[in-house]
């Protein structure tokens, strides 16, 4: 059973006007448990709207969300513990921060949770920690740099444990190690403890090294979800959707073109690094 | 909930009332605010509701937006309306043990009911089809006869613009709020009306610390752009009256006339 099942959900932002377009509409797809999900689209295309359904935070004008096979809108469903399992990291930081110092921000949903308040500031500072950011607890939230609100946003997300992880642009703001850094965290939570991720992304490149499946959203329409490489490599749709293809793309249709082919499965970097050394050497 | 305030949002339309100089619209709705006032009987009330309805047809705004202003109006509404309906003196006519509901009672309950829920709607309708922009400048040259007195109608203007506009991005910030705390498991919905009450405490801090930033960051973007109180400015487009606005003039003469004639009329129907 997918852990998400969106079914046919639209909505739109304008509720008093009926004659109004749906901002998105008519989106179904599916997340298993353990997936690494991309969601991409260009900018305005319904990518945060969708994702801040999954977890109750905007209600559906039409259609059904279930969560392990059971309706979200449910009259008897359980929205707060939703909202444990299932952690969003919004697209921008500065929407999710709050309290007056970092500490208290982020072990908010510790303490929601009802973990005690030792528990929930140990929790806090391991968070902090694990992110490499412990200097910062004592610090307002809102002088941060936008790359340390994320991280900030983040641990807050972090302290909760969720089995979802939700991240609307994670990348967005990072200087490139922290991304190569914050990427591969993301890799082990999914990897070695089967976290469920989803992620929107505007980097195409990190799709292919990171995503086992793909929703591409064109016009508040799901437009195609499958499999990272037969989509990427799909330049008609990548243009139809106002997309550019990624490096690792380039590169094998490069080398192609040249009569050398090399595996579709291995465009990850590592991989292609292989692959190039198999065929060149 | 939150997002039920109509007050102070503008809902962008084509229609005569957007369209029609807002000095007008200051002057109309001070008309109809004052009619209220002074209407006694149902003739009045039924004026005052023809005018209204006119006004909510012409402004093109879906009745159902301007109506859920008066949803954050409710409880106030209940409440002045049960005070009247049982401590206004008179003549007696439900008893619920020591209760009583009198015949003047529920009249003044039900007057004071109209004239509430019209105030509200005749006002939002102003800011409805009204620019912030557009208010002030009308405030401001509408008032400027003050200047001779040494009032600073320019800067009193300006401010009240801005605590108009400071309503919607207080509101929109709560609900931000609502929202970063609620998807980490705070719950705004659960429980009795204590619980949902004191629920709300938390966004109380976090919301005055923004808006003192939302004021900062204003008054930086003013100073950027050379804002000075000494300077006269000029107006991209200053205000002038049109045929339209001197028709409704008109039309308000009239409206205020009518009301005022309604006192004169001394029939006995029902309650009123
Ligand atoms: N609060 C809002 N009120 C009204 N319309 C909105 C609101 N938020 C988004 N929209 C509209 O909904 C559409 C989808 O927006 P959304 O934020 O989901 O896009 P996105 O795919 O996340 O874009 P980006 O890549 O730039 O983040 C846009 O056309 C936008 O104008
Ligand atoms: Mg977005």
């Amino acid at each position: 059973m997918p852990i998400f099942e969106v079914k046919n959900i639209s909505f739109r932002y304008d509720k008093y006007d009926e004659n109004a377009s749906y901002n998105i509409d008519d989106i179904s797809f599916s997340v298993d448990r353990g997936d690494f999900v991309a969601l991409i689209g260009k900018s305005g295309s319904g990518k945060s709207t969708i994702v801040s359904h999954l977890n109750g935070l905007k209600k559906a004008d039409k259609g059904d969300i279930l969560y392990e096979g059971k309706s979200i809108y449910d009259k008897d469903f359980d929205l707060t513990s939703l909202r444990f399992k299932c952690g969003v990291v919004f697209q921008h930081p500065e929407y999710q921060l709050f309290s007056e110092t970092v500490i208290e921000d982020v072990e908010f949903g510790a303490l929601k949770k009802g973990l005690s308040k030792d528990e929930a500031r140990l929790r806090a500072l391991e968070a902090l920690s694990f992110l490499g950011i412990e200097n910062l607890k004592d610090e307002v939230p809102f002088n941060l740099s936008g790359g340390e609100k994320r991280k900030v946003a983040f641990a807050g997300v972090l302290v909760m444990d969720p089995d979802v992880f939700i991240l609307d642009e994670p990348d967005a703001g990072l200087d490139s190690k922290t991304k190569n850094d914050f990427y591969m965290m993301i890799k082990n939570l999914n990897v070695l403890k089967g976290k469920t991720i989803v992620f929107i992304t505007h980097n195409l490149d990190d799709v292919i090294e990171y995503a086992n499946k793909v929703i591409v959203v064109n016009d508040g329409k799901v437009e195609r979800c499958g499999n990272p490489t037969d989509i990427l490599m799909n330049d008609e749709l990548l243009r139809k959707c106002g997309l550019v293809e990624p490096y690792a793309i380039d590169i094998y249709n490069y080398l192609k073109n040249r009569g050398i082919l090399i595996d579709k499965s291995k465009l990850r970097f590592n991989d292609i690094v292989q692959e190039l050394n198999r065929v060149l050497l | 909930m939150i997002r039920d305030i109509t007050l102070g949002q503008y809902y962008n339309r084509e229609s005569v009332i957007h369209f029609l100089d807002p000095r007008v619209k200051l002057v109309a709705t001070l008309v109809f605010l004052m009619s209220l006032f002074i209407s006694t009987n149902i003739f009045a009330y039924a004026f005052a509701t023809l005018f209204l309805a006119m006004a909510i047809m012409l402004c093109k705004v879906p009745l159902s937006f301007i109506l859920r202003g008066l949803k954050s109006l409710i409880l106030l509404l209940l409440i002045s309306v049960v005070f009247n309906l049982f401590l206004t003196p008179g003549e007696t006519i439900l008893s619920f043990g020591i209760l009583h509901i009198t015949r003047e009672g529920l009249i003044i309950a039900i007057k004071m009911a109209i004239r509430l829920v019209y105030l509200v709607i005749g006002s939002s309708i102003l800011t409805l089809t009204t620019t912030p922009s557009k208010l002030t400048d009308g405030l401001e040259k509408g008032l400027s006869f003050l200047k001779a007195f040494r009032v600073p109608v320019a800067e009193i203007a300006l401010m009240m613009s801005i605590a108009l506009r400071f309503i919607p991005i207080l509101i929109e910030e709560t609900e931000k709020i609502m929202n970063a705390q609620s998807s980490r498991g705070a719950d705004f919905d659960k429980g009795s009306i204590v619980d949902k009450a004191k629920s709300l405490v938390p966004l109380l801090v976090p919301l005055f610390v923004s808006a003192f930033r939302r004021a900062n960051d204003l008054a930086i973007a003013m100073e950027a752009r050379c804002y000075s109180d000494s300077v006269s400015r000029t107006k991209l487009k200053p205000l002038a009256y049109k045929g339209i606005d001197y028709i409704t003039y008109v039309i308000l003469f009239l409206y205020i006339m009518l009301i005022i004639f309604t006192r004169y009329i001394k029939i006995d129907v029902g309650i009123m």
